[in-house]
């Protein structure tokens, strides 16, 4: 049986996802919530910020631990995107 | 500052208790909804007796910023007179001298910064090492399902109890914790923790209250005084949602049994 290697997914697609998914735990429209915005404006707490880490974990596939700092040291969603797409591209975190 | 309140050191504490208990009515009653005892705006328990402790991190305004009760558990504890019902059969027996329970954690301290979340992870490793040198080597609990990512995120090495079920404000699940040398160890160093974590004062060595003795004995101590969380800032949160609907909200999202369990499944397999 053929494995696939796991899609990596793009900035572009895991910027899409944080804002998702933080409009859905601040009862906001997806527009509302920019990718210039900090987690932390939308009163998310640790909690829930843990929550969507390993949410995004699950998302990604990924077999090891997404340490809290690559998202959550990030000025802005979308940093903490870019982040997260780079360390999964240069291999520091394994998918 | 985390500060470590026992039976020894209480008196010196009486107005920080108070506020400690109207801080627990904010967070347990009128923000979760937990139908608690209140009397003169103060969540109190019958577990709140002279062989609690408390580790209280107070802020730089010296309010409660966070805490966590531990008691041992020889005689009474809340997992055995509450939840037994929850408890797999044949388990070690709560009652047997070595294990104490962890209730009541809350933090007020908001955001998702690492030193946020090291000062979390301070008030979590605080009831390690207090258990550790009291030759303790387990804690159990009774924790909402949500805080379990959460507690293994900071370091705790936890085995689930059975399966989550609801408790009447939520899904909740028993635990147990391990205490040892090596969970303490590795807690420490993942988040830079002083050891030990929690200053105990024994007298006020003629300061005017326990802040400025618990400042005096930090002064050249950083590790120790970065502990301190900084007051609350008046920023709201976005779009007026505000931290209570998200909680709110977050929780009609696990009130689906299926879904909850299915998150502590995949947290169970994790930890």
């Amino acid at each position: 049986m053929t494995v696939s290697p796991p899609h990596i997914r793009s900035a572009d697609e895991i910027e899409d996802w944080f804002r998702q998914h933080v409009a859905a735990v601040a009862g906001l429209p997806v527009s509302d919530v920019p990718g210039s915005a900090d987690f932390e404006s939308f009163g998310i707490d640790s909690i829930q910020g843990v929550d969507m880490v390993t949410a995004l974990e699950a998302w990604l596939g990924l077999s090891e631990d997404l340490p809290l700092e690559y998202v959550f040291e990030a000025s802005s969603i979308s940093e903490a995107a870019q982040r997260v797409s780079v360390a999964l591209r240069d291999g520091t975190i394994a998918s | 500052m985390l500060h470590l309140i026992t039976s020894h050191n209480r008196h010196l504490y009486s107005l920080e208790l108070d506020a400690l208990h109207r801080a627990r009515k904010v967070v347990f009653v009128d923000e979760l909804g937990w139908q608690l005892r209140v009397e003169d705006g103060m969540e109190r328990d019958e577990y709140d007796d002279e062989r609690a402790m408390h580790i209280v991190g107070f802020d730089s305004a010296e309010d409660v910023a966070m805490s966590i009760r531990v008691r041992p558990a020889d005689d009474r504890s809340m997992l055995a007179d509450h939840f037994s019902h929850h408890l797999p059969r044949g388990m070690r027996a709560i009652d047997d001298g070595r294990t104490w329970e962890v209730s009541r954690g809350f933090s007020r301290e908001r955001g998702l910064k690492r030193a946020v979340l090291m000062r979390k992870a301070a008030c979590m490793i605080a009831p390690l090492e207090m258990a550790l040198e009291a030759g303790v080597d387990r804690y159990v609990g009774f924790t909402d399902v949500r805080l379990l990512g959460l507690y293994y995120h900071i370091g705790w090495k936890i085995d689930l109890l059975g399966d989550p079920m609801p408790y009447g404000e939520g899904d909740g699940v028993a635990y147990q914790a391990e205490v040892s040398n090596a969970v303490v160890r590795d807690i420490r160093q993942t988040w830079g923790l002083p050891a030990p974590a929690c200053i105990e004062l024994t007298s006020l060595n003629g300061a005017a209250t326990v802040h400025a003795a618990a400042q005096a004995m930090v002064r050249d101590d950083p590790a120790r005084a970065q502990l301190m969380a900084p007051a609350p800032g008046s920023q709201a949160p976005r779009g007026g949602a505000g931290r209570i609907a998200a909680l709110a909200k977050a929780r009609s999202t696990t009130a689906n049994p299926s879904t909850a369990q299915q998150s502590v499944q995949t947290l169970s397999t994790k930890l």
